[in-house]
């Protein structure tokens, strides 16, 4: 469904561990947050205090688009049915336990890269 | 007193099977999500398989007034007809018809009845073009989430639980055995929205950044 990426592989662990290139840092900076799909995976990467965080776009609920609105107080609402979640973890805070599964970053010389199984 | 009826029908078609529009269309929790800037307030007063009754708080479209309403809604194969009655007294019937085409895709058909005195046949044309405008943004607000219902459905996404192989962090299995979409009415809501508070809306405003799909 979507299309293959600029990868990097690099050490996590001692393992090698594959990287996905999600976006710029400059990108990030214009709203502070955006989404992108990579790979099947539907993408959440914004700036909590000044830590670029990545977690899944995806409502755990009905599967609605969680960073289609521009967060408030570190707070984001899934448009569909307003469920909100912490910027700080991706925990559920109307319905608890139902997490956003967060992803793995590196930023490198200004390009962000996710890893999709860390 | 005698009325006559004024009708619109609209149409058009979709990139997803008909089940992902008839569970849009029987949503109401997502009036107050999707449709924030026109609903501020929705309650489920009593819903069964085939039916459900629903109390609402919106803006009218294309007038500077927000009134409350009731609307009951059920479905008969594939037909949903829905009654709207508003606090300003206006009466309204949709009948919205849905048909399967190749390929996953599907046509919907609406067709708006309104009962006014005969005096007002006049404005049949008015009531044409407002009825099409309003089908068609509607249309247009709600099209993304089908087709991003549909898509994340096709990735294996399961009603709150979500997908597995993105949150098990596992690779993308090369085949998903995922089985045809189908619509089982009512849909699984939150207690809230059958509480007499009802679900409000949370966003009045808000800077919106898309989908990105």
């Amino acid at each position: 469904m979507s299309e293959k990426v600029e990868t990097i592989t690099m050490q996590e662990n001692g393992k090698d561990a594959t990287f996905h290139f999600l976006a710029t840092a400059g990108e990030l900076r214009k709203d502070g947050q955006l989404t992108r799909w990579v790979e099947d995976h539907d993408i959440l990467l914004y700036d909590y205090e000044g830590e670029i965080k990545a977690v899944s776009n995806i409502c755990c609920h009905f599967g609605g688009p969680v960073g289609y609105h521009k967060a408030e107080k570190g707070v984001f609402t899934c448009l569909w049915h307003n469920w909100q979640y912490s910027g700080k973890d991706g925990s559920c805070l109307t319905h608890p336990g139902f997490p956003l599964r967060s992803y793995e970053l590196k930023v490198v010389d200004e390009k962000i890269y996710v890893n999709l199984l860390g | 007193m005698k009325t006559v009826t004024l009708s619109c029908r609209c149409e058009a078609e979709a990139d997803c099977p008909k089940e992902v529009i008839l569970w849009n269309y029987y949503d109401h929790e997502h009036l107050v999500g999707t449709h924030y800037k026109h609903y501020s307030e929705v309650r489920i007063l009593a819903e069964r398989e085939d039916w459900a009754l629903a109390y609402h708080k919106k803006k009218m479209p294309f007038l500077p007034i927000s009134t409350t309403g009731f609307a009951f809604r059920y479905i008969d194969k594939n037909v949903m007809k829905t009654f709207h009655r508003d606090s300003i007294g206006l009466s309204l019937e949709q009948d919205t018809e849905f048909f399967d085409l190749p390929n996953d895709r599907c046509k919907v058909v609406v067709t708006y009845y309104i009962h006014v005195y005969p005096i007002f046949k006049i404005f049949e044309p008015l009531f044409q073009k407002l009825f099409r405008k309003w089908f068609h943004e509607v249309w247009a607000e709600d099209m993304p989430m089908r087709l991003r219902r549909w898509k994340v459905y096709q990735l294996g996404f399961k009603d709150f639980g979500g997908i597995e192989y993105i949150n098990k962090k596992l690779p993308k299995p090369e085949h998903l055995d995922v089985p045809k979409y189908e619509f089982h009415p009512p849909l699984v809501s939150l207690p809230k929205v059958k509480s007499p508070e009802g679900e409000q809306r949370i966003l009045t405003k808000s800077v919106e950044l898309g989908y990105h799909d």
